[in-house]
């Protein structure tokens, strides 16, 4: 069923956060972590998780509709052990940690939660076509 | 058959101060304990600022999440999940040798060295004259207590309008430490409207914490390094094991770990403990005079029940109410990292309604900082990407309130102890906790009132979260002091009752828990209790 190894999908998480590959060591630690080692997946949970990986461009909408519907799943538990991962990489620390930014960085803030909430509703019709017609 | 004089079983807050009461007073003094240790990831982190490690580590991740991702809590969340990788020792072996059946109430027990003082918040509080009372403590001898154990600890605080609840009339304590700047804000907002809290019962000051602002022997004084959920490297936070480690040096003093207190049996002349070795699973009986309990509030109800072989006996429980509620402060918003900061809670507020230091709420203010993201980014209801752009902006602002509750007993809070073949032990502590409506309501009213006084200072709370009862990680009750004499209470002196030899250290003889930080009067209460135990009353 999982045609990724856990390499290839600590890339395809990774760029989703980063917009690029992620450098050797987090996809290194990813792999070790192995965040579906406490994993009970549901038949769903694959065909979303092999529908992501195999078209990278719906991981933000399907993200973003599983927080608002059901956020405790495979995918988003996936992405979050990723997000953990690049948070404790030097290399990434400056996406995390809070920097100074003046009033006008609102209007981004504003526009960063309108797209997240745009994202989940096209996410959840995708989550409903891809649970209905597998992930072809 | 050796007979040893005095035992002490365990080596969390209260049985490390029992034991060194014992030790200084020049009697024989042996430490039994499971003792479970960690030197995986505390050996390898650096002597430095948070910041600083992660901007340079690249060995971060292994004692930030662990290497199997241990630190990364996913799913329904168990107290004590939200625990860092180098304090997950405290939870080892417990839910083998330690289990529990309840559908409603989630403790969180210890059998780590040091016990649960290991992930203690260093929250000092001494009890109200009226709060003594209520427990069934003595409010001169409490008084002499807490300033011997202040000493002993090392306590930082301040002179404000929350020593009443805090310091107390504790008179030689060392300066609190610098706020940062999140809370810095919200305490001059309260100083300007100071008179509009108190009319509502409200007061706010500075925590006095268990840590050294100034250095005190070999402990350094805080170095607002932000590294507290991780790290003791320079000892500025009390922890129990400091006062171990410094015990062993001690020629009366013995401490034997890897074991497992079972049960007691009181002979003539002495006591037979029964324990098991953790590692081989096999039976080791030691023979003592006195024995001193100080395994915390469940475990000592699981050995008194099981040493009394009474079936079907019920004995209550006490716990604080709990919730966490994160709230920003905008004025906050958008500032960068700081360098030098606290973990520990760095405000506390008090609802005290009626004025007269009586069923008093307590509310702890904590920044967010060295816990990184990740913790609290699953909370928000966006994509993890679009959520890390607005956190990330949101962080500086973000303080979060553990609030507490008083307590009183009720019918419907009990334990149990029930067989289980399946435990190690043939036996499982089956705990019902239930709050009635009012008790709710109570609490739910109380909330709000926290909330709006915080809204009143620029600060607004987002969410409450409720982790579930037994979650404040504060117990007491199950063993009640009162002077009958009956069988599963225990005496004014700490003396088991129906024993002659048996003493109780931790909170099982409370009668009451108020809802201030609770380790200062239970430190205390174990100094008492081992005094008492050297007298032959």
């Amino acid at each position: 069923m999982n045609d990724f190894s856990l390499r290839q999908e600590a890339q395809v998480y990774g760029k989703y956060f980063l917009d690029k590959l992620p450098n050797e060591q987090t996809i290194e630690i990813y792999a070790q972590t192995n965040p579906h080692k406490t994993s009970s997946t549901s038949a769903n949970d694959q065909k979303i998780i092999q529908f992501a990986l195999h078209h990278p461009w719906s991981i933000g909408f399907l993200d973003a509709a599983q927080a608002l519907v059901k956020s405790n799943t495979e995918l988003r538990k996936r992405l979050y052990f990723m997000f953990a991962i690049l948070e404790s990489r030097p290399e990434y620390c400056s996406l995390f940690l809070p920097t100074k930014r003046n009033w006008l960085y609102l209007f981004f803030i504003f526009y960063s939660g309108a797209r997240s909430i745009f994202k989940a509703f096209f996410g959840i019709i995708l989550l409903k076509i891809i649970t209905r017609h597998g992930n072809s | 058959m050796e007979i040893l004089d005095y035992v002490v079983i365990g080596s969390g807050c209260t049985g490390a101060m029992a034991a060194q009461t014992l030790v200084e007073s020049g009697v024989h003094v042996t430490l039994l304990d499971a003792g479970a240790d960690e030197s995986k990831y505390s050996s390898i982190i650096p002597d430095k600022d948070y910041l600083s490690i992660r901007k340079t580590e690249q060995e971060q991740y292994r004692y930030l999440i662990g290497d199997a991702g241990e630190g990364i809590a996913w799913g329904g969340i168990k107290t004590g999940e939200h625990l860092t990788p180098s304090r997950k020792h405290i939870l080892k072996w417990v839910d083998d040798l330690l289990p529990i059946e309840s559908q409603t109430f989630f403790p969180m027990e210890s059998l780590a060295y040091g016990g649960l003082g290991c992930a203690w918040g260093l929250g000092c509080c001494q009890f109200s004259d009226v709060e003594l009372q209520a427990v069934g403590l003595n409010k001169s001898a409490m008084q002499t207590a807490y300033n011997t154990i202040a000493k002993r600890i090392g306590i930082c605080g301040a002179q404000d309008d929350a020593s009443p609840y805090t310091i107390g009339e504790l008179k030689d304590f060392q300066t609190a430490p610098v706020m940062d700047r999140n809370h810095s804000l919200l305490y001059q907002n309260y100083q300007q409207k100071k008179k509009s809290f108190s009319k509502h019962g409200f007061y706010m000051g500075r925590p006095a914490l268990a840590l050294l602002t100034q250095s005190q022997e070999n402990r350094k004084a805080y170095a607002y390094k932000d590294m507290d959920f991780y790290s003791d490297n320079d000892e500025s936070a009390y922890r129990p094991w400091i006062t171990i480690n410094k015990l062993k040096k001690e020629n009366n003093f013995q401490y034997i770990n890897g074991l497992l207190f079972i049960k007691f049996k009181e002979q003539t002349d002495h006591i037979d403990i029964h324990c098991l070795e953790i590692e081989t699973n096999t039976p080791k009986i030691f023979h003592c005079k006195k024995l001193i309990l100080a395994t915390g509030v469940l475990g000592s109800a699981r050995i008194v029940l099981r040493s009394f072989e009474e079936q079907h006996k019920t004995l209550p429980i006490l716990t604080n109410a709990y919730s966490y509620i994160p709230c920003v402060q905008p004025a906050m918003f958008g500032k960068e990292a700081e360098k030098h900061k606290l973990g520990f809670a760095q405000l506390s507020i008090f609802h005290d309604e009626n004025g007269d230091n009586m069923d008093v709420a307590m509310g702890s203010i904590y920044s967010y900082q060295s816990l990184m993201l990740f913790r609290i980014i699953k909370e928000a209801p966006l994509n993890f990407a679009d959520a890390r752009i607005i956190m990330r902006y949101l962080m500086s602002g973000i303080l979060i309130m553990g609030l507490h509750h008083p307590e009183n007993k009720s019918a419907t809070k009990y334990v149990e102890l029930i067989h289980d073949m399946n435990a190690i032990t043939g036996d499982k502590l089956k705990i019902n906790y239930v709050l009635d409506d009012l008790e709710k309501n109570k609490i739910s009213a109380r909330e709000k009132k926290f909330k709006s006084r915080l809204r009143a200072l620029g600060a607004y709370a987002i969410k409450s979260i409720n982790p579930g009862s037994g979650s404040s990680i504060h117990y007491a009750g199950s063993l009640p002091m009162d002077t009958s004499g009956n069988l599963f209470t225990t005496l004014p002196n700490g003396k088991l009752a129906g024993t002659k030899n048996i003493f109780i250290a931790d909170g099982s003889g409370f009668n009451y828990l108020p809802a201030k930080s609770l380790t200062w009067s239970l430190m205390a209460n174990a100094h008492l209790t081992a005094l008492n135990s050297l007298k032959n009353e």
